[in-house]
């Protein structure tokens, strides 16, 4: 597979992986909300969707997020 | 990569005609989401660099600051660097990391020029560590379009290898100076280094480099840039390069090692340099001006106070004096005094004896004089002692380092004589009281100050009684011509016409007219007196 499918491919995946990444982000935004921070300065290695979870996903599934 | 797609779809959108708060939030989430995926380790094979890569390309809004600079490429390179280390790279990875370069290559808003030009350093970094051995070093010189490139990169290519070799890790070092001040391991590391070089070598190449930026003056340059396809053109002064600025930074507090006269005179006379304004843009470099006052108040010995303790006057940027200001209390701290005596004991007297330095040049001498405020002159004597009008012939050619220290040595006294009459002129204002002994010591027996403190009019004060004289014929003496004989217990302050009576200040006015005294200061002759 040519690397421009391979691009096109991981773009246009609307899978099981997507829904899960689009809730750690959801779930992430509710966190830093409760944090009262500003959103210009968001840091997601304080956050426990972070440091609970996407830190000890494998480097696939981090590449792919 | 879903992060990617979405942050740049969201870009594409028409999202300021119909912003969305949950939208952005969202957006800013990714974009802190990527930043930190990049930073943390990440292993990540040749053909994932190339999709990350071509995913921000093919989806990039051209009208936002260059993709370089939205998207975390530093971090992204770091984890490239880190995992290829020491290893061969494929020339897949190759072919990648050169079409980024290309793209980086593109043109784009000057203002970015400082990160485009660290990327390019960075592939160009990756490329030579997976080509060569891991103790070779990689050549590297200053890296900005600029005048000072040119000038500094000729004195390093002229050097033997072993040199080059050394001076490319010094540069390399510089480079990476961020911050405000610079680590203990940062000091440590680039003293080894430039010890390897021997310190006279390298301070002589850093003071011609510190030398041309003194004399340099900022450029009016134009750049163009394009926005939603209109070509817009903007005029701009620009003193040194960005990332020079920061290499310069760097080898600025590398000098933090140093005390010699020559080195500290040099990076006052930066700081000066650096904090002049540049019109509608604000002081021409403050961060290497920053970093001079830093290495002033770090270097050895009191020098670099007395320079700071200069600077204080000469600079006018509240933030600045703020910081000089911040720095002399340290160092008061430090020695457990006041801020008023460190500045007092940073007075250099660069050899003087009562205002006087012989300075020999074979069988001829230079006698150096200080004549006024700011003011000096030399006069040369043959060996049989008749004075000669001009220097003679041979000291320029046989003498040329000694003249050029001599002429230093001049410029310094002048300005130093002029700070120090500024200095005692605010101690009204700080109601400073000296003991007779440090007076005596710091002030009438100091080879500079005591032609500045013998002209002046001065309060004695002991057992609650006040005298105010001068020095007239080597006895203090007060208005009615008596002699007043200070002891160890009495207190010595700066007179001024602000605090005395008006008969006071008439009677002083006539008997400096009478005794013929030119002051260094306003007192007696103060023209609101009149």
């Amino acid at each position: 597979m040519g690397i421009f499918d391979k691009i096109k491919s991981t773009l246009n995946i609307k899978n099981e992986s997507e829904k899960e990444f689009e809730k750690v982000v959801l779930n992430t935004l509710d966190e830093f909300k409760e944090t009262g921070g500003y959103f210009y300065n968001i840091k997601v290695n304080n956050l426990n969707t972070y440091t609970q979870n996407v830190i000890i996903w494998q480097d696939k599934k981090r590449f792919r997020l | 990569m879903y992060l990617i797609k979405n942050i740049s779809k969201y870009n594409n959108s028409d999202r300021y005609h119909n912003y969305d708060e949950q939208k952005n939030r969202i957006n800013s989430v990714e974009l802190a989401f990527v930043q930190q995926l990049f930073k943390a380790k990440l292993i990540v094979n040749d053909d994932d660099i190339a999709i990350i890569h071509n995913a921000v390309i093919l989806n990039y809004n051209k009208d936002f600051a260059p993709f370089f600079s939205y998207w975390p490429y530093q971090s992204f390179f770091n984890q490239i660097q880190n995992q290829f280390k020491g290893k061969e790279i494929s020339e897949t990875l190759k072919t990648t990391l050169n079409s980024i370069k290309s793209d980086l290559e593109q043109p784009s808003n000057v203002y970015y020029n400082k990160d485009k030009l660290k990327l390019i350093e960075k592939i160009d970094s990756i490329l030579f560590q997976s080509s060569n051995e891991i103790n070779i070093v990689k050549p590297t010189l200053f890296l900005g379009e600029d005048d000072f490139s040119e000038f500094a990169n000729k004195i390093i290519e002229r050097l033997n290898e072993t040199e080059k070799t050394i001076w490319y890790k010094l540069i390399t070092k510089a480079q990476k100076a961020s911050g405000s001040k610079p680590t203990n391991k940062y000091l440590d590391e680039t003293k080894l280094l430039f010890k390897k070089l021997g310190a006279d070598k390298f301070k002589a190449i850093i003071n011609e480099w510190f030398q041309f930026v003194i004399k340099y003056k900022e450029k009016e340059k134009t750049s163009t840039t394009e926005y939603s396809g209109r070509i817009y053109t903007h005029t701009y002064y620009e003193f040194i390069s960005a990332i020079n600025i920061e290499a310069i930074k760097g080898f600025v507090w590398m000098c933090a090692h140093f005390h010699d006269n020559v080195t500290i005179h040099n990076i006052a006379k930066l700081a000066e340099r650096c904090f002049r304004k540049i019109p509608n843009v604000g002081p021409a470099s403050a961060a290497i001006g920053n970093a001079c006052l830093y290495t002033l108040y770090k270097s050895k010995g009191l020098d670099g106070i007395g320079q700071l303790s200069r600077l204080k006057l000469r600079i006018k940027q509240s933030s600045t004096q703020a910081l000089i200001e911040k720095y002399l209390e340290e160092a008061a701290k430090e020695q457990g005094i006041s801020i008023y005596e460190i500045e007092d004991l940073a007075v250099d007297d660069f050899d003087l004896k009562k205002g006087e330095r012989i300075w020999e040049f074979d069988d001829y001498k230079a006698v150096f004089k200080i004549t006024g405020i700011g003011k000096s002159e030399i006069n040369w004597y043959k060996p049989d002692g008749s004075q000669q009008k001009t220097m003679p012939a041979f000291v320029k050619d046989k003498f040329s380092a000694k003249l050029k220290k001599l002429k230093d040595a001049t410029k310094q006294i002048d300005q130093m004589t002029s700070a120090q009459r500024d200095r005692i002129d605010r101690m009204l204002r700080a109601d400073r009281k000296i003991n007779w002994n440090n007076f005596n010591e710091l002030y009438l027996q100091h080879g500079l100050m005591c032609f500045i403190a013998e002209k002046i009019i001065w309060n004695f004060t002991e057992n609650n009684t006040t005298n105010t004289a001068i020095l007239i014929n080597k006895e203090w003496t007060n208005n009615k011509n008596e002699i007043i004989k200070p002891s160890a217990n009495t207190m010595v302050s700066l007179w001024h016409p602000a605090t005395a009576s008006v008969e006071e200040i008439k009677i002083w006015r006539d008997f400096s007219i009478q005794q013929q005294i030119q002051q260094p200061l306003k007192q007696a002759l103060e023209k609101y007196i009149y």
